[in-house]
């Protein structure tokens, strides 16, 4: 059972949701696909220790089969290969891995090494296992640290998966084979416009969700009239609350220190886990 | 010696453009007999590697030296080592540019790189690392790098 | 002509409030929303759209299924995992390498534009604008982010802008890498909290390595001294200068819902501070800053 929590807009509390929300029942894992910015890891699990380094194949040129013909630079949709008129060179972060131009390589020249572009970690705290991602600084691409995460991950038992902010690659990357989304979302002119970007990429991809409101507040209705007109089922609201925003800036899961939410989210984890609310 | 330089329009009246990647076409002038043409930049419109794909072409229509206004690290790392000239921070017509060329009022960009103050970073470019190593060469501090040409340009003047 | 990126590594640190309240005191600003994911610079600046231009992503592979002689091949040759039992292709999972096509021994496999989004040229009451829209799911938008920034370029070049301020992306991946590549100067925006010391760490790392220029702000940085504190220590370690602290205040709310910028709602603590920030800014950049 995989449900994502995930939100349009960067900052609107997707980690806070998703950290509580494993903390409160047992036996979830909690997987941060946040790749580029793993902050999970800050609340449940510390600096972890290394399960293993991701990798990339990347395309290297055996120069004395080369007969510089040119092929590979043509054939590459990512630029990644030039043709000099003495060598060959290989831009490996533009490089996808795909392996066309050893396809179309008529001298066999070309072969492939494996090459770093970020690490997996895992950790623990409390009643929860979490793995994460991070992706080097420098690299471009999150999706495949991401791909690899969920890989490792597995397909079984319940897991919660922390998607990166936004609508694109790593965030499908994220949804792929979710069975249930759940949206996070704050009632500001931002909150509900990027919400309805992310809303819309849950229909193309017929993932089934439900919203959570963080610091909450009295916006006159505005984020209400949206849900409502959007059929999206309110599974919890919480206030905008100091003690709450203190907690996090302290770095401490709030179901922690206040019994009302750890009830709270421990009958969301329920729901999540039985597939009650799919 | 052939010169290509980024453009938009016809002829020797036309107008330089800055990024080299995505420029419009290059005007290709053999300097020695003053014939031009315009090529049409069929990297313009691709997804990442632009810089990259515009070298390419450029080296498969044998260009010798490139007058442009701003050049990317890939592109760059791909036109020296092919042995092309590149000369950056270049404005105006095609033909200002070649008048520059002549007078040697332009600075190469390695010229620049090697001028620059020692806190600007060192170029270490991705494309040379063909060890499959991380990739976290540095980039070259390119402030300093223009504010330093800039005060030479005005030097010159005043010399 | 300068070009500032404003970014945070963390989302919702307050990089589009800032960047609105800056377009609002900059001399002949273009604008330019790089957050092709989640633009949101559009709902404080109100812009009118003049032209719209499509803007094509990765290619995407297509199997003709009648021509399809279920061989395998192409499913074999993917990467990508993009092409299922019934040899029809994943969009969101296909990269559009062209693998299928060069090993489909019938040509049924081929490579197709596809239209990922738009990219917009809008006026705004401070300068030109461009922004885009990225459809839900479609990839390449490292690429859209390109094409946004050198519409801007172009736009500060015909209209004689001084400044192209970019809101920027969050995150250090390609979106981000494209949104500050060659630029002066990058201002990051940080929050005081452990994740947001995590985001600034690595917006910073991904500056650097590109050789940018870059300097931090702290926001709502009255919330947890502390960890304001923190920040500013660990940014003077790296000689990343720490140009202001930004107070909480609501009118960055406010001002939000009046579809307006922090400078225009009022003259409240966080204006005035970003009032500051601008001098500063404009003093390092080299720009006029008489408006």
């Amino acid at each position: 059972m995989r449900v994502v929590v995930a939100s349009g807009k960067g900052g609107t509390g997707k980690t806070t949701v998703a950290v509580n929300l494993a903390l409160s029942g047992a036996g979830a894992l909690l997987l941060d696909c946040d790749v580029e910015e793993p902050d999970g890891h800050l609340f449940v699990g510390g600096e972890g220790e290394l399960v293993e380094d991701v990798t990339l194949p990347v395309a290297r040129v055996d120069k004395y089969a080369c007969t510089l013909c040119g092929e590979c630079a043509r054939a590459c949709q990512y630029n990644a290969i030039a043709v000099l008129p003495e060598h060959v060179m290989v831009f490996d972060q533009l490089c996808h891995g795909c392996g066309v131009c050893s396809i179309v390589c008529p001298e066999d020249a070309i072969f492939e090494e494996p090459r770093r572009i970020g690490e997996l970690r895992r950790g623990n705290g409390g009643s929860v296992d979490m793995m994460w991602g991070v992706l080097d600084v420098g690299e471009p691409m999150a999706t495949p640290v991401i791909r690899r995460l969920k890989e490792v991950a597995g397909d079984n038992g319940f897991q919660i998966l922390a998607a990166p902010p936004g609508t694109a690659c790593p965030v499908v990357e994220t949804l792929r084979g979710a069975d249930y989304c759940v949206l996070v979302t704050e009632p500001t002119p931002f909150g509900r416009y990027d919400l309805s970007l992310a809303v819309d990429l849950l229909e193309e991809l017929q993932v089934p969700c439900g919203i959570i409101v963080n610091r909450d507040r009295d916006d006159g209705g505005a984020l209400d009239s949206y849900l409502r007109q959007q059929g999206l089922e309110v599974l919890m609201r919480i206030p905008d609350s100091l003690e709450i925003a203190r907690l996090y800036a302290k770095g401490i899961p709030f179901t922690e220190e206040m019994p009302r939410w750890r009830h709270e989210f421990r009958q969301l984890f329920e729901n999540l886990s039985k597939g009650s609310l799919s | 010696m052939k010169v290509a330089i980024p453009s938009r329009g016809d002829g020797l009246s036309a107008s330089v453009e800055r990024q080299f990647g995505r420029c419009s076409s290059f005007l290709f002038v053999d300097t020695e007999t003053m014939k031009w043409k315009v090529v049409p930049n069929k990297a313009s419109d691709q997804p990442g590697g632009a810089g990259i794909a515009a070298a390419q072409q450029l080296i498969d229509e044998g260009a010798e030296v490139v007058l442009a206004g701003e050049v990317g690290l890939n592109a760059y790392d791909v036109l020296s080592n092919a042995k092309i000239r590149v000369y950056g921070e270049v404005t105006g017509t095609v033909e200002d540019a070649l008048e520059m060329l002549e007078s040697g009022d332009l600075e190469t960009l390695e010229t620049r790189a090697l001028e620059s103050k020692p806190e600007a970073k060192v170029p270490v470019h991705q494309g040379t690392r063909r060890d499959g190593g991380r990739g976290r060469g540095r980039g070259r501090g390119r402030r300093g790098r223009r504010a330093r040409s800039r005060l030479q340009a005005e030097n010159r003047q005043e010399v | 002509m300068k070009q500032l990126v404003v970014v945070s590594g963390k989302g919702g640190t307050g990089k589009t409030t800032v960047t609105a309240a800056l377009a609002a005191l900059a001399h002949q600003p273009v604008l330019a929303d790089c957050d092709v994911d989640a633009p949101d610079l559009h709902l404080l600046l109100e812009p009118q759209i003049e032209s719209r231009e499509e803007f094509h992503g990765l290619k995407v592979a297509d199997i003709d299924t009648e021509a399809c002689v279920a061989c395998d091949l192409c499913i074999e040759a993917c990467r990508f995992g993009a092409i299922d039992e019934n040899f029809v292709v994943d969009r969101a999972a296909c990269e559009g390498c062209g693998a299928c096509v060069l090993v489909c021994p019938e040509g049924a496999a081929r490579l197709m534009e596809r239209v990922s989004g738009e990219v917009l040229r809008s006026r705004t009451r401070f300068g030109p604008m461009v922004h885009a829209h990225l459809r839900a799911g479609e990839e390449a938008s490292g690429k859209l982010v390109s094409a946004v920034r050198a519409r801007a370029v172009q736009a500060a070049e015909e209209n004689g802008g001084k400044l192209v301020l970019i809101d920027g992306p969050p995150g250090v991946g390609c979106p981000v890498i494209a949104a500050i590549t060659g630029v002066d100067m990058a201002l990051v925006v940080a929050e005081p909290t452990p994740s947001g010391r995590q985001g600034l760490g690595r917006a910073v790392e991904v500056a650097h390595h590109f050789g940018v220029h870059t300097c931090a702000v702290v926001n709502r940085a009255d919330l947890y001294f502390q960890e304001a504190d923190a920040i500013e220590d660990w940014c003077r370690e790296r000689g990343v200068e720490v140009l202001h602290r930004l107070p909480y205040d609501p009118a960055a709310t406010e001002a939000m819902i009046e579809a307006t910028t922090v400078i225009e709602h009022g003259d409240g603590p966080l204006a005035r501070a970003i009032g500051n920030l601008w001098g500063e800014l404009a003093a390092i950049m080299g720009l006029d800053n008489s408006e």
